[in-house]
């Protein structure tokens, strides 16, 4: 049993069947990509594992326990973080308060200690800036000195993705949800997250679950892949073996490509 | 690891970034650059500290009672508008409802410490009972609508509002029928209708009863600058940090960690204890409560501050209150209002004019107005003589001092607004002689019209003046602009 496990989840909206039936699993220390073509379901399969929708059969297990039904802000709690695909960083706060904000499930001062600022406050708000500072720094110099206090909204593109990846770490999670986080990077940057992802694993022990189109991203990091298309898994295995699979070349390229 | 494209200068640099590297000597190259780290290193605790300390200071200065009345005002609607900077501004819930917050911890009190049921509890007692019961019925409002958001929830607020005030106004004969029995047996006067609840009791605080407007005023003073003092260390704590990470993008707040639902009710009871605070300091004061002090317009008035002041920003309350509490009173004297006009005209001339061209443009076309409304009333020989006075006058050694007269006022004050919307259709190039001609029919409409008529005058020109500085302004004055989307 592995640190997420999908067994039979199934989803539609209406007539529209976005899940049909996936098992998926991710061991702990793992980091497996998830590909296919647009509309394949790939960030239905992140929404359902966070709690933004609720799977209609099937169950979804983190850690050895259920948690379906159980609020996203719970699910966090556990231990899962994600990204997201079209940003949603915090855009009018600073880019230190985007961090220090999803920290809140980590800590446990209330409002009215917060308010008089009693000492356990802030000590604890002292050891959020410091877990914000070292995040940052993750980033070489892109979201240091300056920056900190800037809204995030200034940042470039591939900041903010760089941002909501530091803001999903914030939450000290287990397994990390990258939603296409080199989407709109260029070559260098793109080699860059690449690097990035793998330290996660290495310097901060993450299992990592991405989806991601760039190949030269899905090949550099993934010690699995998976592809979907329409709802349903049609292969898993190393890269070399899903890039090559009939059936994962024809659902991107469409009926008759994988014959030569 | 390695990156054959950057060079590497430390185990953790993945990238380097020159703008970055090179922002302290462009922040070192702006004009001022000195003073600008001064004030924005000195912490925001000493400015909300100074300010009220010079609003204290005003207490002994102040001339009289009148003005000390306003700048009483000024601290009521200071306490208000920042409660609901916490609830719309932070949290970014549209709540309708605040004002029933503030009239239910007034009647709160006014039930608690008055003659009305002869309990005249301490106010050291009854105010934290009734700051507490109103959060807590804050909290209890906010249960049936945490899932609700946006227009829905402000449906829910308003019906709320307005639901409190229907009750406080028929609250006078409350009974029950019950199988033919009425309950009570003679119908119970909780809320005093439409007569309110008066004699309540003043604040005493240590022993001491407050009996002065001035004693009111510098209560006020020091709760709000408590209130806010409290309020900017929560902005930057766990909880004001996630209760503005919810109103930027309550999905992603809640995916990572922040609790948004519970969240929500918190900042609704955050909002109803302060708003109740400012209550019990309003029924003190006036010593009587009244459903209609808790009407719609009051609502609109407490927004139309917040939104001045700039939403989300704990100072910008204070602002916004100045300027809805003072303008108001400010144009109440036709002498004060006429500085007030024509200081507005010269500024707006001064600030929007630019270049010398476009003044010249703005001043030729006035007097040449002048002169055209001079020999136009001459060519008809007709008695209608407007007055003119002030710029108008200026112009007008070609005007000379005439009568006054209504229908002129009337006619002119049609081609004022007339010309105000014309305006703004206009090609920028035509602006500022467009602009020439409806100032002088603008001051001609004030003079012959407006001053006289002065309590509708008072409101076209605050209405006039919160549309030209949200206009000129829209984020409010101490407000940071907000992007929504990019």
């Amino acid at each position: 049993m592995g640190l997420l496990d999908l067994t039979e989840v199934s989803l539609s909206f209406g007539g529209l069947k976005v899940m049909q039936a996936l098992d998926l699993t991710v061991n702990e220390g793992e980091i497996v990509a998830v590909i296919g073509p647009n509309g394949a379901g790939k960030t239905t399969l992140f929404n359902l594992i966070t709690g933004v929708y609720q799977p209609d059969q099937g169950d979804i297990c983190f850690d050895g326990t259920s948690i379906a039904g159980i609020d996203p802000n719970r699910r966090n709690d556990l231990g899962m973080a994600r990204t997201f695909q079209n940003l949603r960083l915090f855009l009018n706060m600073t880019v230190k308060e985007n961090v220090l904000a999803t920290m809140y499930g980590r800590n446990t001062s209330g409002i009215v200690a917060g308010a008089l600022g009693l000492p356990k406050a802030r000590r604890e708000e002292r050891a959020m800036h410091a877990h914000a500072e070292e995040l940052l720094a993750f980033f070489g110099t892109r979201l240091q000195g300056y920056r900190w206090d800037q809204p995030a909204y200034s940042l470039s593109y591939a900041n903010r993705r760089r941002l909501e990846i530091a803001r999903a770490l914030a939450t000290r999670p287990r397994l990390l949800l990258l939603d296409e986080p080199a989407a709109g990077m260029n070559p260098t940057e793109t080699h860059e997250i690449t690097e990035l992802i793998g330290r996660l694993r290495t310097e901060l022990g993450l299992t990592v679950l991405i989806i991601e189109h760039d190949m030269h991203v899905v090949e550099g990091v993934s010690d699995r892949v998976v592809a979907l298309d329409y709802g349903t898994k049609i292969a898993e295995g190393s890269f070399d073996h899903v890039a090559t699979d009939p059936g994962v070349i024809e659902a991107y390229l469409g009926k008759g490509s994988a014959t030569k | 690891m390695t990156n054959e494209d950057a060079p590497q200068t430390g185990t953790r640099s993945i990238g380097k970034d020159q703008w970055v590297e090179q922002a302290a000597e462009r922040i070192d190259n702006r004009p001022f650059a000195k003073l600008r780290r001064r004030l924005v290193q000195t912490p925001v605790q000493w400015r909300v500290l100074g300010i009220g300390a010079l609003a204290l200071l005003f207490a002994l200065v102040s001339p009289t009672d009148y003005t000390t009345r306003v700048a009483f005002t000024v601290a009521l609607y200071t306490l208000l508008a920042t409660g609901l900077n916490v609830v719309v501004g932070w949290s970014g819930l549209l709540d309708l409802g605040y004002v029933a917050f503030f009239g239910f911890g007034a009647y709160a009190y006014a039930l608690l410490s008055s003659e009305k049921f002869g309990l005249h509890w301490p106010t050291l007692v009854s105010v934290p009972v009734v700051v507490l019961g109103t959060a807590l019925l804050g909290f209890l409002l906010g249960l049936p609508s945490r899932r609700l958001s946006g227009d829905y929830l402000a449906i829910v607020t308003l019906f709320f509002g307005q639901i409190f005030v229907s009750i406080v106004n028929n609250g006078d004969r409350l009974q029950l029928s019950l199988n033919g029995h009425n309950v009570p047996n003679k119908p119970f006067n909780l809320t005093g209708g439409p007569n309110g609840v008066t004699g309540i009791d003043p604040l005493s605080l240590f022993g001491k009863k407050v009996h002065t407007i001035t004693g009111y005023y510098v209560v006020t003073v020091i709760v709000a600058v408590v209130v806010m003092l409290l309020l900017y260390r929560l902005r930057n704590a766990r909880s004001g940090l996630a209760l503005r990470a919810m109103r930027e993008d309550p999905l992603a707040a809640e995916i990572l960690s922040v609790p948004v639902r519970r969240l929500r009710l918190v900042a609704f009871a955050i909002g109803a204890g302060i708003a109740a605070l400012a209550g019990t300091l309003f029924a003190s004061v006036q010593l009587s409560v009244f459903g209609s002090n808790f009407d719609l317009p009051f609502l609109v008035l407490m927004y139309a501050a917040a939104i001045l002041g700039g939403l989300g920003n704990i100072g910008g309350g204070f602002i916004g209150a100045l300027i809805v509490a003072v303008l108001p009173e400010m144009l109440r004297t036709p002498s004060t209002g006429r500085a007030l006009v024509y200081g507005a005209l010269v500024v707006f001339v001064a600030l929007r004019l630019r270049p010398w061209g476009r003044l010249a443009q703005y001043l030729i076309a006035l007097i040449a107005t002048g002169v055209l409304v001079r020999l136009g009333l001459a060519a008809f020989g007709t008695s209608i003589r407007p007055r003119a006075t002030g710029l108008a006058g200026m112009t007008g050694a070609l005007v000379p001092h005439l009568t006054k007269s209504v229908s002129f006022g009337n006619v002119a004050f049609l081609t004022l607004i007339a010309g105000g919307l014309g305006l703004t259709l206009l090609p920028p190039k035509w602006r500022p002689v467009a602009a020439g001609v409806v100032s002088y029919i603008g001051m001609l409409a004030w003079e012959n019209r407006l001053a006289e008529q002065g309590s509708i005058t008072r409101q076209l020109l605050v209405g006039a003046a919160l549309v030209a500085i949200m206009a000129s302004r829209p984020q409010g004055f101490f407000g940071i602009k907000r992007v929504e989307v990019l």
